[in-house]
């Protein structure tokens, strides 16, 4: 009997305490409820060792169950990037730089990714050899989750196939070269590049100078094309589909003999300025750029190269707009690498360009160049893959989750729609170039008249393998 | 056949090439000669003189200054600067490794590079800067197809003058003298009165303030840019070594002798500017080890 009431009691107790605990769990929980928390799920990953027969190899599968949503890491999201920094390339680079820093900037004051901060570590760009091994320790000390960056051609082909290797989701903002998606990876997983491909950047150029030149009668149709362009990938790609397509559009044009000039090597350029002189050119095409450029144009003038020959420049307003001052010669085709200039579209029908630019302008003090809005893009697309990745599986994604959405991904930015093309990774907006001249709102020499092309027409399409095999089928007299 | 006009500037485009080149060379040149020192801070040296004079330019000078100061002015506060860098490496970092290997007073000539490489990078930043009027005011000669800068006969003048300046200092004064009598046996000048210590600090001085001066003229035409240093220092090393170590008339006729084969493999055969330096560089030490005019 004693011992049923003792048993009784003991019932009496346990439930008190159930009730109680209950009560107080409730309590509990309702408090973290309230504080706007969710309850999540964590990830069950299931480790299975299976040894192969013969035991030659054991191989462990990892197998993450299904049904559960995995957790955001708490950690900040490192990003690294490489630019040019200082030098004749620091013009181009900076502002690429810049782009890239003001997207980061607003993604965190945004509340980061998915509520994760970013993280940004710059790192020097180089020569290729230096620019590989910084790439490499982002990746192996830093331990960097995404990489974006790069702007010469010489460097992309190098580190691509590394990001490949070491899965680090990465975009070029530059280093345009086709060879990139050619040859270096031809079957790109990791790696995506916002900025248009170097052929559109040739044909646009020509393009825009026979629009401009030719067609308007300004110079003859069997005018002479001198060349000077920087001694590497970029520049022996510019004089072969520039002077390609010139052809193409204008079969009179007469190619001469281009120079090639060592890039950021040479300062004094008499020499060459002589040189195509004595060739008596009626259009130079040019693919020098940063530094290199602004030597070339200021030494130019005082040679009298201007009034000899009108200009076809791929990147002559490539880099920040206040270094082409307004001693620059109007009427020439100043190129943005096939891209951006920040007046166009124009802020009145697209303020989306303007709410940039003027941000832009306030953070750096310097209007956005194309490697500048590039940088930007790429950031505030990537963001978006991961948001939307995350959307689809139901958790923070992991990077071969994110590349589907990139891959399918388009988006408006102020240049206008940017989208990626899966089959290359290679990204695609209209193309842009211009006629440089004044306008007394800026301190520096501007774009008084802006070309903007389909991309479609100065870009191959997807069936072609090459971009050089897709500007050879084209018809002669063909018009972008 | 070569138009007339083209030769012509041929000839000056010559002319401005070699004293471009020996100013890059002739600081350098002094200084290995008495202090038997290879300076690898002279580019960052002729890069600073380059920043502080476009930097006076566009932040005051081209307001505040009449003309014909732009050109006088600026580029001597830019040889200035460098000196007053000079003043203070000289004592405090080179004087104790002169009687060291010359590892030591490479690396440290080094070290100094990479400090004034990054000076530079932090106060003006990484983006060349230029500035053009005082290229642009002085105007042109009109040749017919082309025209030629009148700035660029300012630095052959610049180059000419620095020449001559180096050989009378060297050949018809006391300091000269010392100078020579220095480079030759220091222990003997020293015996013989010199104040070795002095000279050394006013040679690294004046070696420095040249090659600030000329840094600042040359970016007149060009950009001041971070990467100046590094390629002023390779082709100065080019012009000394085959000129002679140490040898200003080797400077002089080495930096002729590049300057116009230069331009001639420019205007005949542009693929070969590239590689042209080098050759003439191998070309020159593999029949004169020691360079045209170096002592065995």
């Amino acid at each position: 009997m004693s011992g049923e009431k003792q048993s009784r009691r003991s019932f009496i107790t346990a439930v008190g305490a159930g009730v109680v605990g209950l009560a107080v769990g409730l309590a509990a929980g309702s408090q973290v409820l309230s504080a706007g928390e969710k309850v999540v799920e964590k990830t069950v990953t299931l480790e299975r060792t299976v040894t192969q027969q013969g035991g030659a190899a054991t191989v462990t599968r990892t197998v993450t169950a299904g049904g559960t949503a995995r957790p955001t890491p708490t950690t900040p999201i490192k990003v690294g990037a490489q630019y040019l920094f200082k030098g004749g390339g620091a013009v181009l680079g900076l502002p690429g730089a810049y782009g890239l820093r003001q997207a980061i900037k607003e993604i965190n004051d945004a509340g980061g990714v998915l509520g994760r901060r970013v993280e940004l570590l710059e790192r020097d760009e180089g020569a290729t050899d230096a620019t590989v091994t910084e790439f490499r320790k982002l990746v192996l000390e830093d331990k960097i989750d995404y990489y974006f960056g790069l702007i010469s051609s010489g460097n992309t082909p190098a580190v691509g196939p590394e990001a490949e290797q070491n899965r680090v989701l990465t975009i070029f903002t530059d280093g345009c070269t086709d060879l990139l998606f050619e040859q270096a990876v031809p079957n790109p997983k990791y790696v995506f590049r916002i900025t248009n491909i170097q052929s559109s950047d040739a044909f646009t150029a020509a393009a825009g100078g026979v629009k401009v030149l030719f067609d308007t009668g300004v110079v003859p149709k069997d005018a002479k094309v001198a060349g000077i362009h920087p001694d590497y990938a970029y520049g022996r790609l510019i004089h072969d589909f520039g002077t390609t397509m010139l052809k193409k559009m204008v079969p009179e044009v007469q190619i001469l003999d281009p120079q090639f000039v060592q890039l950021f090597g040479v300062t004094d350029f008499s020499a060459q300025i002589t040189a195509i002189l004595a060739q008596k050119p009626d259009v130079l095409l040019t693919s020098l750029w940063g530094g290199d450029y602004i030597n070339f144009y200021k030494q130019s003038i005082g040679y009298g190269l201007f009034k000899q020959a009108k200009f076809i420049t791929t990147l002559g307003f490539g880099g920040s707009p206040q270094t082409v001052g307004k001693d620059h010669p109007p009427g020439h085709i100043m190129g943005v690498h096939a891209n951006y200039w920040f007046t166009h579209p124009d802020w009145t029908t697209w303020p989306l360009n303007k709410t940039f630019s003027e941000k832009f302008y306030q953070l750096w003090n310097e209007w956005p160049s194309f490697e500048g809005e590039g940088a930007y893009v790429s950031g505030l697309m990537w963001k978006s893959a991961i948001e939307k990745a995350a959307g689809l599986v139901g958790g923070y994604p992991d990077h071969t989750e994110v590349i589907p959405i990139l891959e399918h991904m388009g988006y408006y930015g102020p240049a206008g729609y940017v989208w990626f093309r899966k089959q290359n990774h290679q990204g695609y907006k209209n193309a842009v170039t211009g006629v440089g001249g004044e306008d007394p709102t800026y301190p520096f020499a501007t774009m008084t008249q802006v070309i903007s092309i389909p991309i479609e027409k100065v870009s191959a399409s997807a069936e072609y393998p090459t971009s050089k095999a897709w500007l050879e089928s084209l018809p002669i007299g063909y018009r972008a | 056949m070569i138009d007339p006009s083209i030769f012509l500037l041929s000839l000056f485009n010559g002319l401005l090439y070699a004293s471009v080149l020996f100013l890059l060379s002739s600081g350098l040149n002094l200084i290995y000669g008495v202090m038997r020192i290879i300076n690898l801070a002279h580019g960052n040296l002729f890069a600073f003189g380059a920043y502080i004079c476009v930097w006076l330019l566009i932040t005051y000078g081209l307001q505040s200054l009449p003309m014909p100061a732009w050109y006088v002015l600026p580029p001597l506060v830019g040889g200035a600067v460098a000196a007053g860098i000079a003043m203070v490496v000289e004592p405090t970092l080179l004087r104790p490794v002169y009687k060291r290997p010359e590892e030591f007073q490479l690396l440290v000539t080094f070290g100094v590079m990479l400090v004034l490489a990054d000076l530079l990078l932090l106060i003006f930043g990484g983006i060349p800067i230029a500035a053009r009027e005082p290229y642009f005011v002085m105007g042109f000669i009109d040749l017919g197809v082309a025209n030629y800068p009148i700035y660029n006969f300012v630095i052959i003048g610049l180059g000419l003058g620095v020449a001559i300046f180096l050989w009378f200092l060297t050949y018809r004064t006391r300091f000269g003298t010392m100078l020579r009598a220095t480079s030759l046996d220091q222990s003997m000048a020293q015996a013989m009165g010199v104040n070795v210590r002095r000279l050394m600090t006013l040679t690294f001085v004046l070696g420095s303030f040249i090659a600030g001066m000329a840094g600042a003229y040359l970016a007149i035409k060009d950009t001041a840019t971070l990467t100046l240093g590094v390629e002023t220092l390779v082709l100065a090393f080019i012009v000394m070594v085959t000129g002679g170590l140490g040898s200003m008339k080797g400077a002089f006729v080495g930096a002729l002798v590049v300057g116009y084969l230069r331009v001639l493999v420019t205007l005949l055969y542009p693929e070969a500017e590239l590689m042209l330096l080098w050759l003439v560089t191998a070309g020159i030490l593999l029949a004169r080890p020691q360079g045209l005019f170096g002592g065995r």
